[in-house]
């Protein structure tokens, strides 16, 4: 299920929230944990197995590292092993299998289908795993609390990437209140309407213009679709933690911040310290600084790094091209640590911004194009290769789109959010709107969800 | 601020409940005025539905049509559309006096390489053609072909589209020109768009526009003389009319359309025979009353529809192959000629038809929008 959808909105979300708040304090983590499992399974039953396997073997592998860790390093080294194998095994099956078979020339298997969220539980429990055995959490002794975590439907599908020592005392103990809800609706509702009426707007935009440039490719129309593919992942992405955020407040839990307007960012370096916050510091977490970091020189510095960035857009996708992504993002990473970095800085922020959203709107070229020769020609095409620099259709097309786009720029900046606390700190009374526009808001993306399914039926094809 | 925060906390609530309350007790609707199709109910639940997604499916599909307010809601995203200055919702291009429909849907089933702006698969529309002039070649009627243009191409510089469609109509021109008689319609359209004859907000040409049409085909048969003058009709207006590009737009502030009816005393002797059933003249007015009102004319689309003048009057035969854009040109050219209309969409052997119905002469009315979207030319074979 999708949190952007009337179902979830008007049929899961009050059901669950009504059986959630009825519920006795103690059962209240076993009525997530079964309305969780019924979210997961909603459309795709077959998966819950799958999740539940992960979620029991490493649950089992817990009592055996916590037996071994005091005083047989060894052993509880080798059940740590053995259960992050596990869970790794079920990610490379469903969602690397084919593409390795394909790159060796075999046949994949068909109809193998990813469960969704897979990468993202997966990371979950792995954390789980890796702290207890460094002996930085407690182990979960209770199944139901452990399971709870990791099949917690407002993170299960997408992030935030939340790690077990991030949550567990929350697990345990923690306050629902009037005022988590009220802050977490809001950021439910906001996050909505980043999804809905910014993201998929721009997503459209983005798509339209794509297709525009198979038709006729120009230069200025591929920076177009660049543009929207920008604005599309990152309200779609940041809106969805919102609404994970916003979700788990209303439960109240309190998870980690996934995203700190990246687009502001002066750097390649800044930008992923505020992009996917939970997965860099997963990564640093669990692979670059187990690696030994920085602290083993400089060639196994770029070594570590090499193999943080690879994983990283191999994370993405199993595609060539999320590899290509992962490695560009390295070399501009390396760039910037050699030199860049201090030009970057010397330079007014203004610029330094601009170069930085470049690089990373061009990644969003090679994020999108899965097809690798499609996106050698839109690369080509972008610096003034293989089409026009412009059409006339293409200008009006970007014309009759400038004010949605700025609106999309206005958005990725921290500007709105600063606005709105001015405001609030010199007229407190204006608070009392709070309700009223969360309430108008979630009306209009009512709206737009139920527009998603207008389809009159008129006789353009008669 | 803590007040607040209950108010919020309750209103949230309230509000998914009070829909939910309205989606499990509001009757459900089985057909949809506004978009003329029928609205999905509740799916059915089995064991493989449950297993293989379509149970979910259905569920996201039953839901979203029965919304308590649906109608209203559609209306309210196409003008938060409007308020983020977006000039256009569902693909509808939108000014105060004219909508018009920019399709971009036809790109993206790739079946073709393409290199062309307008955004039509070059190879389809000229296997289109072809197959069009081997189907004319069959038959030793002369064929004539119009391929009304879709409103953007008509008033494309009203939007900024200057010239879009050029190149579609260039090659159907140059393709259906010697060997299936095309009659150019882009053009008269385009001159004679200040004088109303394409609608506002929907996707026809207007009974004034169809009649210019039939001047032109009267022309080409060399009849010219033959056709009745425009005073020969009573125009009868009907204001109000919202058509189907104003359907798919949803905008709240659009001008709409005077549709009209151009009736003469002769109306009544002719007979109109649709998939067998008499309907009792050209205009079906009982129409008038739903969302379809363009469907007035010859009572919307039908398989078959034969005209005849009462009286048993031996009169040429005219075989008519054709798309919606025909019904309101059909009661000029009964004037002239016994018409059998076939629709175009259910394919049509040609040689067979003329065997079947007999012929003097073949029209062609086939919409530039079906060509490049559904292949519609293609069908006739």
């Amino acid at each position: 299920m999708v949190f952007s959808s009337l179902v979830f909105v008007f049929a899961y979300l009050p059901i669950t929230l009504a059986a959630y708040f009825i519920s006795p304090v103690k059962w209240r983590n076993a009525v997530l944990f079964v309305f969780s499992l019924a979210f997961y399974g909603w459309g795709e039953p077959a998966y819950i197995a799958v999740m539940l396997a992960s979620v029991l073997s490493s649950y089992g592998f817990g009592f055996m590292i916590e037996k071994y860790r005091a005083n047989d390093r060894r052993k509880a080294k080798l059940f740590m092993l053995l259960s992050v194998f596990v869970n790794l095994a079920f990610l490379l099956f469903f969602k690397y299998f084919n593409f390795f078979a394909h790159a060796f020339g075999a046949e994949g298997i068909e109809g193998l289908k990813l469960p969704v969220g897979i990468s993202f539980y997966t990371f979950q429990i792995m954390s789980y795993t890796v702290d207890l055995y460094r002996g930085e959490v407690a182990q979960a002794k209770r199944f139901v609390p452990f399971g709870t975590y990791v099949t917690l439907f407002p993170q299960l599908i997408a992030g935030p990437i939340v790690r077990y020592k991030d949550v567990c005392d929350q697990l345990s103990a923690r306050k629902e209140s009037f005022q988590k809800f009220a802050s977490g609706a809001q950021r439910f509702v906001c996050g909505l309407s980043k999804k809905l009426i910014l993201g998929d707007g721009a997503a459209a935009a983005a798509d339209y213009f794509s297709a525009q440039s198979e038709l006729a490719p120009t230069a200025v129309g591929i920076w177009a679709a660049i543009a929207f593919y920008t604005f599309h992942i990152y309200y779609d992405f940041s809106g969805y933690s919102d609404m994970a955020i916003g979700l788990g407040r209303m439960f109240g839990f309190e998870f980690p911040e996934n995203f700190d307007h990246p687009y502001v960012s002066k750097s390649i370096t800044e930008f992923w310290r505020r992009w996917h916050i939970t997965l860099s510091t997963w990564f640093r977490e669990y692979v670059y600084i187990p690696l030994g970091g920085n602290r083993k020189g400089k060639a196994r510095t770029y070594l570590n790094l090499a193999v943080v960035w690879l994983l990283t857009g191999f994370w993405h996708g199993a595609g060539w091209n999320y590899i290509m992504w992962g490695a560009y993002f390295l070399v501009l990473l390396v760039a910037e640590k050699a030199f860049a970095g201090r030009v970057l800085e010397k330079i007014p922020a203004v610029f330094s911004r601009i170069i930085t959203l470049f690089f990373i709107g061009f990644g969003w070229l090679i994020f999108f194009r899965t097809d690798i020769s499609r996106l050698f020609g839109d690369i080509a095409l972008a610096f003034g290769a293989g089409g026009a620099f412009s059409d006339l259709p293409t200008a009006v097309d970007i014309l009759k789109l400038l004010p949605f786009a700025l609106i999309c720029v206005f958005g990725c900046t921290g500007i709105p959010l600063r606005v709105c606390k001015k405001i609030l700190s010199k007229h407190a009374k204006i608070a009392a709107a709070a309700p009223a526009v969360t309430v108008i808001l979630l009306l209009i993306c009512t709206a737009y969800m139920v527009d998603d399914t207008f389809s009159p039926f008129l006789y353009y094809i008669f | 601020m803590k007040n607040y925060d209950k108010i919020t906390a309750i209103a949230f609530c309230a509000f998914l409940a009070v829909f939910s309350v309205l989606f499990i007790f509001l009757p459900s609707r089985t057909f949809s005025e506004q978009e003329n199709r029928e609205l999905a109910s509740a799916p059915e639940l089995s064991a493989g539905s449950l297993f293989d997604g379509t149970f979910a499916d259905g569920v996201n599909v039953w839901f979203a049509d029965q919304f308590p307010g649906r109608d209203a809601m559609v209306k309210l995203k196409s003008a938060a559309e409007q308020l983020l200055l977006k000039q256009s919702n569902n693909g509808v291009l939108y000014s105060r006096d004219q909508l018009a429909v920019k399709q971009f849907d036809a790109y993206r089933s790739r079946l073709y390489k393409v290199a062309d702006a307008d955004g039509f698969f070059e190879s389809s529309v000229s296997a289109q053609a072809d197959s069009l002039v081997r189907a004319a070649e069959k038959v030793d009627v002369p064929v004539i072909t119009l391929v009304p243009p879709r409103t953007i191409d008509v008033c494309g510089e009203k939007f900024g589209y200057p010239g879009h469609g050029d190149a579609l109509f260039e090659l159907l021109e140059s393709a259906l020109s010697e060997k299936a008689g095309y009659i150019d319609t882009l053009g008269m359209l385009r001159e004679g768009y200040g004088d109303y004859l394409i609608y506002r907000t929907d996707h026809h040409w207007t009974t004034a526009g169809a009649y210019r049409a039939y001047v032109k085909i009267a022309e080409k048969l060399g009849m010219g003389e033959e056709c009745l003058p425009e005073t020969f009709f009573t125009k009868e207006k009907i204001p109000g009319f919202y058509g189907t590009t104003a359907a798919r737009g949803n905008f709240v502030f659009c001008e709409n359309d005077v549709l009209e009816i151009w009736t003469a005393g002769d109306d009544g002797d002719y007979s109109v025979v649709a998939d067998g059933k008499e309907i009792g003249g050209f205009y079906d007015r009982s129409r008038l009353d739903t969302s379809d009102k363009y469907s007035v004319f010859l009572g919307g689309t039908h398989g078959t529809t034969v005209i005849t003048k009462k009286g048993g009057e031996n009169r040429k035969k005219m075989l008519i192959i054709k798309d919606s854009f025909a019904n309101c040109l059909i009661p000029f050219l009964a004037r002239g000629f016994d018409i059998v209309a076939l629709d175009i969409k259910s394919g049509v052997d040609i040689a067979q038809a003329v065997r079947t119905y007999g012929a003097d002469v073949i029209l062609v009315v086939c919409n530039a929008e079906n060509v490049v979207s559904d292949g519609s030319l293609g069908r006739i074979y």
